[in-house]
């Protein structure tokens, strides 16, 4: 099982990796810097079948996060796996346009340590224990 | 047919030597000359040409510059009158003054309603030198006063260009320092959670430091960000009920209210046009600062509305410290503080924040304290109750 992070800041990598590893989730961090190298990566079918959720940042160097989630979401196979935009950005047209780009939700990196590792937290819970995927999508 | 009258008596004083450019529409030859005559000897040396049709004037006016036109008010081919009409569309300030035998069918009033300077029977011409003067005098005052109001509109136009500007830099700054600040705040806080009393109390001290400064960062850059967003947004009214507005205030300060014993007094708000977020912003930071200047007897804050002229008045008044009135209009000011952060906390962005939020929408906003005798805050909002 596999959470695919999307960021090109790996001082963020590093939190969300110390807040699965406290909260004991048992999955496995891939991250990635850019968004043309996250496509990619998700087209080969097999590690696509593997991951779980998608932490994608907004702001991107090369492609920007909304254009990779755009990617995602036409694309048949990867359009079920879930997309949690993660970013910094509060900014309205942000939001509303990653919703409307397919977006399973918009999560705005919190600005203080406990604050960030609890949003970690109960990201991978919900997307990794609670929320029941349709048949079919663990497999493609 | 032109020529040049020789100055008999000097130029008129501020004109020294100098020669009046006239353009006269007369067809009567002779009463050019006395036109002429009456200028001269008031004082004018002057050079003229003569138009007798509407073509001939407006080929004249376009090849010369005039410094004043003479009209008849009515020729056999047009009207003196018209002449306003061409000076007009060519876009020429110069001064018509209308020089008629008889009273025509429009009166002195309405010629000079019209945009005429100054009306003139042919048998007064004696005033005529007068009447120029008094011409070019207004011409030159008009001109000083366009000048002027140009110069006040262009400073208003760069005025408004470096605010933009300024809060545009404010924008970008606060938001483009989040980033880091949040990898410093983080990261702080993650080595005061594993090495704090690992090390030394020296180490914790510092630590201690980095992990406050990038917390207040935080907060300042927050504060910061919502003060530039209310200059650039767009108040969208909608009607907000201030009873819901004051509970939101409440709800948000709950924490500091139950810990400092706070007695809220509240009297039935209005409801009125306003943006219902920064109204519960004005309301939670004014709330706030009545707890955290309180005195030491138990808090008490009285919310209150009365209608005042053209609108309503609110205040929030409290029994806390106080201040001199001397500072009642420096704390509206940002970054302003009274206090060392180590005798309250704060970063002065609160107030200026309200003070914005109240003139974004209409309104003024300004406080009456005296040390030791608590403060009121008023402030004010266009508009009739809704409802």
């Amino acid at each position: 099982m596999k959470i695919l992070m999307v960021d090109d800041n790996p001082a963020d990598i590093d939190l969300v990796n110390e807040g699965l590893r406290r909260c004991g989730a048992k999955v496995e961090l891939c991250a990635i810097h850019d968004g043309i190298e996250a496509v990619e990566l998700l087209r080969g079918l097999e590690t696509a079948s593997l991951v779980r959720l998608i932490l994608l940042d907004v702001n991107l160097p090369k492609v920007n996060g909304q254009a990779v989630l755009r990617q995602i979401k036409n694309d048949p196979i990867l359009r079920r796996v879930p997309v949690v935009m993660f970013s910094t950005s509060r900014a309205a047209r942000d939001i509303r346009g990653s919703y409307e780009s397919g977006a399973n939700s918009y999560v705005v990196k919190p600005g203080g340590l406990k604050d960030f590792l609890s949003a970690v937290r109960s990201l991978s819970s919900y997307w990794l224990e609670c929320a029941i995927l349709p048949a079919g999508s663990e497999h493609g | 047919m032109s020529g040049t009258a020789v100055a008999r008596t000097p130029a008129p004083p501020g004109t020294p030597g100098e020669v009046l450019r006239a353009l006269i529409v007369e067809d009567s030859s002779s009463d050019v000359e006395l036109m002429v005559r009456e200028l001269g000897l008031g004082g004018f040396e002057v050079s003229y040409n003569v138009a007798q049709s509407e073509a001939e004037f407006r080929a004249l006016v376009r090849a010369n510059s005039y410094a004043i036109v003479l009209a008849d008010f009515s020729l056999p081919q047009w009207r003196g009158l018209e002449a306003l009409r061409v000076l007009a569309e060519e876009e020429l300030d110069t001064p018509l003054i209308l020089v008629s035998g008889t009273v025509g069918d429009l009166s002195a009033v309405e010629c000079i309603k019209q945009g005429v300077s100054d009306y003139i029977l042919k048998d007064r011409l004696a005033r005529l030198p007068a009447a120029v003067r008094g011409a070019l005098e207004e011409q030159r005052l008009r001109q000083e006063r366009k000048c002027a109001q140009d110069d006040l509109a262009q400073k208003a136009h760069e005025l408004a260009r470096s605010n933009q500007e300024l809060e545009q830099f404010a924008y970008v700054a606060s938001h483009d320092l989040q980033e880091p600040l949040r990898m410093v705040a983080a990261y702080t806080e993650l080595l005061a959670e594993r090495y704090q009393g690992k090390l030394d109390a020296q180490a914790d001290k510092y630590i201690h430091y980095a992990v406050d400064g990038a917390r207040r960062m935080q907060t300042l850059i927050q504060d910061l960000l919502a003060f530039s967003r209310v200059g650039r947004q767009e108040m969208e009214l909608s009607v907000v009920n201030f009873e819901n507005v004051v509970d939101l205030a409440i709800a948000n300060l709950q924490t500091a209210i139950v810990e400092n014993k706070v007695v809220i007094k509240r009297e039935a708000l209005p409801s009125l046009a306003a943006v219902q977020s920064l109204m519960v912003q004005v309301f939670q930071n004014l709330i706030s600062n009545a707890i955290k200047f309180r005195s030491s007897s138990t808090p008490c804050i009285e919310v209150k509305a009365e209608k005042s002229w053209g609108g309503w008045m609110f205040s929030v008044a409290d029994n806390g410290i106080g201040m001199a009135p001397g500072y009642c209009e420096e704390i509206f000011v940002i970054f302003k503080r009274l206090h060392t952060q180590q005798e309250y906390t704060g970063n002065g962005i609160g107030l200026a924040l309200c003070r914005k939020i109240i003139e974004r929408q209409g309104g003024k906003i300004w406080v009456t304290s005296e040390p030791g005798k608590g403060s009121i805050f008023r402030f004010t909002l266009p508009g009739a109750t809704t409802g």
